[in-house]
This record gives C-alpha cells, sequence and structure tokens, in this order.
C-alpha cells in the first residue's frame, strides 16, 4: 500500500514491474473516495508519528523527514517519484524553499487533481507527468530525489530474486544519471519481513496487482557503488498506526463510501487496511526509511 | 453472525457476554463445536488466519459500537484476553 506508483510497460529485457493499467486499478478508484479516509494532505504513505499527532500531523513530519533526508532547502530542482496526490510537492516549495518539484505518477486521477490545485493557485513551480521514471527525460539534473511508496511496484510479481535485483539496480542507476552530484535520494517502501515468498498470500497480489515487495538487503544491495547509505529506519510500527487511522475513518464514512464506490470495493478496503494493521503489527512485513547520497562516477581507468 | 449494535452507552456488557459472542463466533466461522472452544487457548490454535481475525474485530465493532484495532486478536490472543481488553476499551470511551 502505498502512495503512487510507478513503472512501465517496457520492452526491455528487464523484467521491471507493476504496469499502468495494474497501478490505475488500484489508485484511479476515486478521489473522493480515498479523501474519505485520507488526511487533508492525501498522503497515501505511512505516518511518521511522535505523541499527541493528529493523522496530519504525523503526515507532515514524514514529508518533514524525506525533505531533510533528500537535503532539500533551497535546492532547484527536485523529483518525487510516485508523487501520489503531490503533499510532498506542495511541502518542498512552501517550507523548504524548493525552487522547482516535478512529480511522476502513473495515476491519471492524481494527476488531474495536481494539476487542477496549480490552476487554482496559479502556481508555476510544481509540475506532475503522467509517467515513469524510466520514460521520464529531465529538463535538467535533480539536486534532490524523494520517492515514498513507489518502490513496492518496481519489480513484478514471481520474478527472480536475479531479476528483482536487476530492475532496483535499474532504478538506481537511473537516478545516478540524472541528478547533480551533490544529490541525496529518499526512500520509503514496504519490505517483506517474517514472510515466506514462495508462499504467496493471494490477497496481497489482489490489492496490488503485479507488485512484489522487495526486501532491505535486496535494496541495499542494489544501490551499491551508485549511492551511499546515510541512515536507514525500520518503522513498521508507524505503519500500523497510519493504518489503523486509515481503517477507522474508512469504516466511520461506511454510506458515503459505499454510494461512491459499491459495496464489494468498499468490503474489500476495508479487509485490506485491517489485514495490513495485522500485517505490520506482526512483522510479515516491515517500512523502511532510507537515506542515500550520491557517489562520484568511479573511472576505472583514471 | 450476529452482528446487530448495541448502544454501548445504555446497555452494560459483561465480560461474559463479549466471551460468548467470540466463541460462537469462531465456532460458526471455523466450524468447531462451540464446547470445544477453550477462552483460554490462543485462537491461532483453531486456525483463525489475519483475515478472519480483522473480519472478526470489525464485526465486533459494529455490535459493540466502538473502535477495535484489527490487530485485537494477535495482540491479546485468547477469548478470555480479548474480552478483558474490549471491557476497558469501553470503559474508557463512556
Amino acid at each position: 500500500m502505498t502512495q503512487a506508483a510507478q513503472m512501465i510497460t517496457s520492452t526491455d529485457t528487464i523484467n521491471t514491474g507493476a504496469s499502468a493499467e495494474a497501478i490505475q486499478a488500484h489508485y484511479d478508484i476515486s478521489n473522493e473516495f480515498y479523501a474519505l479516509w485520507l488526511d487533508p494532505s492525501m498522503s497515501y504513505s505511512c505516518a511518521l508519528w511522535e505523541e499527541g499527532d493528529s493523522l496530519e500531523d504525523a503526515q507532515i513530519r514524514k514529508l518533514d523527514l524525506h525533505l531533510q533526508q533528500a537535503q532539500a532547502t533551497n535546492k532547484n530542482n527536485l523529483l518525487d517519484i510516485g508523487c501520489g496526490w503531490g503533499a510532498l510537492l506542495n511541502q518542498a516549495v512552501s517550507q523548504f524553499g524548493v525552487k522547482t518539484a516535478v512529480g511522476l505518477t502513473l495515476s491519471a486521477e492524481q494527476v488531474d487533481w495536481i494539476k487542477s490545485r496549480n490552476a487554482e493557485s496559479n502556481r508555476d513551480n510544481i509540475s506532475v507527468h503522467l509517467e515513469s521514471w524510466e520514460h521520464h527525460t529531465p529538463v535538467a539534473p535533480y539536486d534532490a530525489i524523494v520517492s515514498i511508496g513507489a518502490f513496492e511496484h518496481f519489480a513484478k510479481s514471481r520474478t527472480s530474486k536475479t531479476e528483482k535485483l536487476k530492475a532496483y539496480r535499474k532504478f538506481f542507476a537511473w537516478c545516478h544519471s540524472n541528478s547533480t552530484n551533490d544529490c541525496s535520494l529518499s526512500l520509503q517502501s514496504i519490505v517483506y519481513e517474517n514472510y515466506n515468498e514462495a508462499n504467496p498470500n493471494p490477497f496481497v497480489e489482489e490489492i496490488f496487482p503485479e507488485s512484489e515487495l522487495p526486501r532491505i538487503a535486496e535494496i541495499t544491495a542494489a544501490c551499491e557503488g551508485l549511492f551511499e547509505i546515510v541512515q536507514l529506519r525500520n518503522d513498521r510500527m508507524h505503519y500500523a498506526k497510519t493504518l489503523q487511522s486509515w481503517y477507522t475513518s474508512l469504516r466511520k464514512n461506511r454510506q458515503m463510501a459505499i454510494k461512491l464506490v459499491g459495496e464489494k470495493t468498499y468490503k474489500f478496503y476495508e479487509k485490506y487496511l485491517g489485514v495490513f494493521v495485522v500485517g505490520f503489527h506482526i512483522g510479515t512485513v516491515n517500512l523502511v526509511r532510507l537515506e542515500a547520497r550520491k557517489l562520484p562516477s568511479i573511472k576505472l581507468d583514471a | 453472525m450476529n452482528t446487530t449494535a448495541i448502544d454501548s452507552e445504555t446497555s452494560v456488557i459483561t465480560q461474559t457476554q463479549i466471551e460468548v459472542w467470540i466463541a460462537n463466533y469462531i465456532a460458526q466461522l471455523c466450524k468447531i463445536k462451540r464446547e470445544k472452544i477453550s477462552h483460554s487457548t490462543p485462537l491461532s490454535n483453531y486456525g483463525l488466519d489475519s483475515a478472519t481475525a480483522v473480519q472478526l474485530s470489525g464485526d465486533l465493532m459494529d455490535w459493540l459500537n466502538c473502535d477495535i484495532d484489527p490487530s485485537l486478536l494477535f495482540e491479546y490472543p485468547t477469548i478470555e484476553m480479548a474480552a478483558a481488553h474490549i471491557l476497558i476499551l469501553l470503559g474508557n470511551t463512556k
């Protein structure tokens, strides 16, 4: 579960992840439906909680953490891969002095949402593209990159460990090639923890079609020599709490939710949020947040 | 399932009532005789998976008209422990 997603319908040899159709099946249900149970910023990913926080407070704290980890203050050109409904882009330009913030998503509903808010506030420092990172050509190299809840979709389900690693490495290589030397990367992803991939849970596959979660070791292996990990934290109980909050709000808005998306979809979401509360609570899955710094390219013949 | 909502503000719910409700629910869902279900045995012994546990906590919420964490039966894994915790929740919400 995650914020906007990122992947490709690629023709190359690396089998990199969930298709745009698979992503849209999850994220393009209805903005109004998501607004019933997400916080006002529409952050659809794990918050960062402190004592006494409302969900909105905890979501802003999460955005701030990622912008700090990406060293975003006063940067020229920030990229958010899997930008969701644009909460981080807003925070970057309004609170961190970022000059231009670019978001990528495969969800058409999310693009429309961000563009309509750009028009309402007459702002030109946020742009959004309906495309994967792989097909994205930057106007200028990025000096800060954030990706929250997109990495979950970078590998296709039932691929071998080798293929998974290649797909992840391709992502880090892309970030490396399209960034300035002082670029930092802040990444957040759900990861498998106490889970047996050999015996996949069919319900999880139903929620996120075609997607396969990473393991921490796969992420760290994939960025070797491209980005150095500065810090890494596991926050699964933060996700259990976030999901619990969404679950309670969805149930409180049951009648309206059913009106918007029908009873079948409502029940599916109620079950999915509840099952994931349990999954994070008992450690079947975990939530990793990491900060990584770009490594200079090594010229072996130098 | 008997999920007719009760008014927890006016009705006094006892630990026994909650325990009986959970035991009946599990007996019906897992197709086990009611008298075979121990109130002090971890529910995972009856093959209760996470989806069923979430469904149970959702129906409990509807019945008791209060908020319960879907991880209830993992945090409080026996019927006795779960019912005792819910009783505390009901006390706190009044």
